[in-house]
């Protein structure tokens, strides 16, 4: 799977999950990086602040399969 | 494409650091953010090193990232920031319970970085950690969570009825799970 950014896809066979190849990805993300100024980092990481503290244990009923174990 | 052993790059270079920091902490961590999303079949820019540790270790972490030179540490309620002493590349350290961590850890896969082992979550507790900030994360976070989760389900060929609604209705409700069966959908007839 190398979606928009192009990344190489790791040899898989039939059947298996995709994978990117993430130490070429890890690398590549310095070099997109350098192409942003200092302000549109801040801003972009601005517009996306760390997600929701998750846990396993769903916060509400759902009407669904519920941990008991706390 | 051969990796520059010698020259890791500023991004993989702080990882490998982080790395060192939490194994002198004595701290697991999962890989998450784009790197856990990557590992997964799915590549797509970030800006920030996400790991996620239990709450247990968040202490005995924050004084080896401060020993080691991490600055402007922003603490909130479900993550710590940091940011790298050599500029440039935020490390955010989300938490979670013991109880989570511990089952999520023993779920994960393993990915080699930097010439160091790593360890991301499994597809479905990664599609669950989306799925649950997609509905509590606010408007904003859709527009990162939302991509990924439909790209993750594509990539991975995952069955929305027997994978994703179950997951939707135990981290979400049916609104999202909507959500996300119309932009899997659209993406496969692409």
């Amino acid at each position: 799977m190398s979606d928009h950014l192009n990344f190489p896809a790791l040899p898989s066979a039939a059947g298996t999950p995709p994978r990117v190849d993430i130490e070429t990805y890890a690398r590549a993300q310095d070099t997109l990086v350098e192409m942003m100024t200092p302000e549109q980092i801040a801003a972009q990481r601005a517009r996306f602040p760390p997600p929701p503290r998750f846990t396993l244990r769903p916060p509400r009923p759902t009407g669904q399969q519920l941990t008991t174990n706390n | 494409m051969e990796p520059r052993v010698s020259d890791p790059g500023l991004f993989v270079g702080t990882i490998v650091r982080l790395a060192d920091c939490l194994d002198a902490a004595g701290a697991p961590a999962l890989l998450v953010g784009g790197l856990a999303v990557a590992r997964h079949g799915y590549g797509r820019q970030t800006l920030d090193v996400d790991v996620l540790i239990s709450d247990a270790h968040i202490a005995a972490v924050e004084c080896r990232l401060r020993a080691a030179g991490f600055l402007n540490i922003e603490r909130m309620e479900n993550a710590v920031l940091f940011s790298a002493p050599s500029g440039g590349w935020r490390i955010d350290v989300l938490l979670t319970d013991s109880a989570t961590f511990d089952t999520m850890r023993r779920r994960a896969l393993p990915a080699a970085l930097g010439g160091r082992m790593f360890a991301v979550p499994c597809l479905e507790d990664l599609l669950a950690m989306k799925i649950f900030s997609l509905r509590h994360g606010g408007a904003r976070r859709e527009h990162k969570d939302l991509p990924d989760i439909i790209q993750l389900i594509v990539a991975n060929r995952s069955d929305l009825e027997k994978t994703v609604r179950p997951l939707c209705s135990r981290y979400a409700d049916d609104a999202v799970y909507e959500k996300i069966r119309v932009g899997v959908e659209q993406c496969r007839t692409i």
